[in-house]
């Protein structure tokens, strides 16, 4: 058999495709606990991130002695100083795809308590600045005024005051920081509702 | 799930605010050697328009119907090159057949797509973001006019910049990549220009 | 052949023959990630750790692969390494992989690992062909990790996510913005080749 016959070409390259997609179903196949673990561990740090819990030990285990069951809607409800704080996890559109996070708010003081970012598919050094932590923590604290927050053209870097309603957008990015004001508004009617029915 | 976002403002961002080339940086190898003179940037840009648009449809296709049933995903990367390298080689069969003139204006140029990262990196990131049928020939079509539209721009350019007295150290690719970073610049100015909703 | 010493190797790899500065060769993958050191340091390792295994491969093989579909093989060699990078990210970096998304797959289509199994690997022993593979790697890390240190400390302030500069320091934004990275690296490449043009003249 010559090594450009027909036959040698067919099985070679067959051989060699064979061998190649064995071992990866192998490797992948003995690390898929693990990327399960890992996503059970990503969402826990969200909803504690969230919340403003500091992350120590096992995540997962913190996770489970800090929040309740969730309910119907998926709300967790837990107490941070004496205050009830409600969390859920959320899904929205960005400008490119899905955008997920956990947002956590004080139903009482009306206020927002944190929002973390789990995953999204917007531009690195554009929309996908909103994972940077400048951006996550202006939310931290911030008052919600009656007709929604603002994400807005700011002095650039942060806008800390609580009381304005508003913080500030990601420059360049004016589309997936408008995408995050109706998901971050959206989720805040949703758990202000499912805070009431409780 | 496929995220809500309409086709339209998918295909608008392709084009403009998020050009592929210039803020996601794929397809710059073929972009930087082709990019002296207009007809062949044209030509290009025609074939990779094509070329995105049927192979994004294709691997969604294949996708959808082919690897996540049978829980293939993570034998993504392969699949979706050879799907690739298989299309071009067809479209290049056809073409051939159909029309010589055409073959000759494009024909030639299909086999350097096959290595140009926009085109696996569109299959990538619809993947990714889990878009529908619809919204992944919006991204496919639009990537591809993006980078059409950004190589024709850049080709007119560097008509002028090759009269111009440029330090010998910065001439060829070094001046292209400054000129590449004034037109993401202005292509980033575009994000204000589309409201969503 | 050329001289294909180890020493030569480095050399042209790294300096007068780099993948980057020279040819051009393989920024698409990377250069979207380079406003954060750590995410470019992941990407050029498994780039090096892809190119040098792939030259390796290729080089062992080479008796064996059929001249018809060389191309194919040496596609699902690369694509085989990749997915390798991929799994193993997601499992013991998440968070990377997280970040680096579709980029990791991208390494597929970098010019410079075909490029190095088609010109060196094909022709070559193994041992001098990882090396060779290796070094390309470094010549195209060593770049990008400059680019990317420029982006990160200006950008943020930061390097690695620590920060460097005080409280006072204004971030410039342009620097994590994409269009910077193409000034840097047009800079960059300037420099380079003034270099390169200089020691040429003596």
């Amino acid at each position: 058999m010559t090594k450009d016959s027909f036959l040698y070409v067919v099985v070679f390259t067959f051989l060699v495709a064979f061998v190649f997609v064995f071992l990866i179903a192998l490797v992948d196949e003995a690390t898929s606990e693990r990327v399960l673990l890992n996503r059970e561990r990503a969402t826990a740090e969200a909803f504690l991130n969230a919340v403003g819990i500091p992350l120590e030990g096992d995540v997962r285990e913190l996770y489970k002695s800090s929040f309740g069951q969730p309910n119907s809607d998926g709300i967790v409800t837990t107490t941070v100083d004496g205050r009830r704080v409600v969390a859920r996890q959320f899904t929205g559109n960005g400008l490119w795809g899905a955008v997920s996070g956990v947002l956590a708010l004080d139903p009482e003081e009306n206020m927002i308590v944190g929002l973390d970012i789990i995953s999204h598919s917007e531009t690195p050094g554009l929309g996908g600045r909103i994972e940077e932590d400048w951006f996550k923590e202006q939310f931290r604290g911030e008052l919600i005024p009656p007709d929604g927050l603002r994400v807005m053209k700011g002095e650039g870097g942060m806008d800390m005051d609580q009381g304005n309603g508003m913080v500030d957008g990601v420059t360049g990015a004016s589309l997936t920081s408008a995408a995050m004001e109706t998901i971050v508004n959206d989720e805040i009617d949703m758990l202000m509702k499912g805070a009431d029915d409780e | 799930m496929a995220p809500e976002i309409h086709p339209f403002v998918i295909l608008f961002a392709s084009v403009f605010t998020g050009n592929i080339l210039l803020t996601n940086f794929l397809g710059m190898c073929s972009f930087i050697s082709i990019s002296k003179d207009m007809k062949s940037a044209n030509g290009l840009g025609l074939a990779v328009t094509v070329v995105l648009t049927i192979t994004s449809a294709a691997n969604w296709v294949v996708l959808e119907y082919v690897l996540i049933p049978y829980n293939l995903v993570v034998y993504r990367y392969i699949v979706f090159i050879v799907v690739i390298a298989a299309t071009v080689q067809m479209l290049e069969m056809i073409i051939d057949r159909v029309s010589p003139a055409l073959y000759m204006s494009l024909g030639i140029f299909l086999p350097l797509i096959t290595v140009n990262c926009a085109i696996l990196g569109v299959a990538l990131f619809m993947q990714i973001r889990e878009y529908n049928f619809w919204q992944t020939i919006a991204f496919g079509f639009g990537s591809g006019l993006g980078w059409w539209l950004a190589i024709m721009a850049l080709a007119a350019i560097q008509k002028k910049v090759s009269r111009a007295p440029v330090p010998s150290g910065l001439q060829g690719p070094g001046i292209t990549l400054i000129t590449i970073g004034f037109m993401a610049l202005a292509f980033v100015g575009f994000s204000g220009m589309l409201n969503v909703q | 052949m050329s001289d294909v010493s180890p020493r030569t190797v480095l050399w042209k790899n790294l300096w007068t023959d780099n993948p980057i500065f020279v040819q051009i060769l393989g920024i698409c993958s990377t250069l979207a990630v380079t406003n954060n050191l750590a995410n470019t340091l992941i990407m050029t390792v498994a780039v090096i750790f892809v190119t040098g295994l792939t030259n390796v491969t290729v080089s062992v093989m080479k008796s064996l692969i059929p001249r018809k579909v060389r191309m194919i093989v040496q596609t699902l060699i690369i694509a085989f390494y990749v997915i390798l990078v991929d799994i193993v990210l997601r499992a013991y970096l998440p968070e990377i992989s997280k970040a680096l998304g579709p980029y990791v797959g991208l390494i597929i289509t970098n010019c410079i690992i075909m490029g190095r199994a088609e010109a060196f690997a094909q022709a070559n022993p193994p041992a001098i062909a990882l090396w060779d593979g290796l070094t390309s790697g470094a010549g195209y890390m060593g770049v990008l990790v400059i680019v990317a240190v420029i982006r990160e400390l200006l950008g943020s302030g930061s390097l690695l996510g620590f920060r460097i500069f005080g409280q006072n320091f204004i971030p410039w934004t342009i620097m994590v913005m994409p269009p910077s990275a193409f000034f840097l690296l047009g800079g960059l490449i300037w420099v380079a080749k003034t270099i390169m043009l200089r020691k040429e003249a003596e």
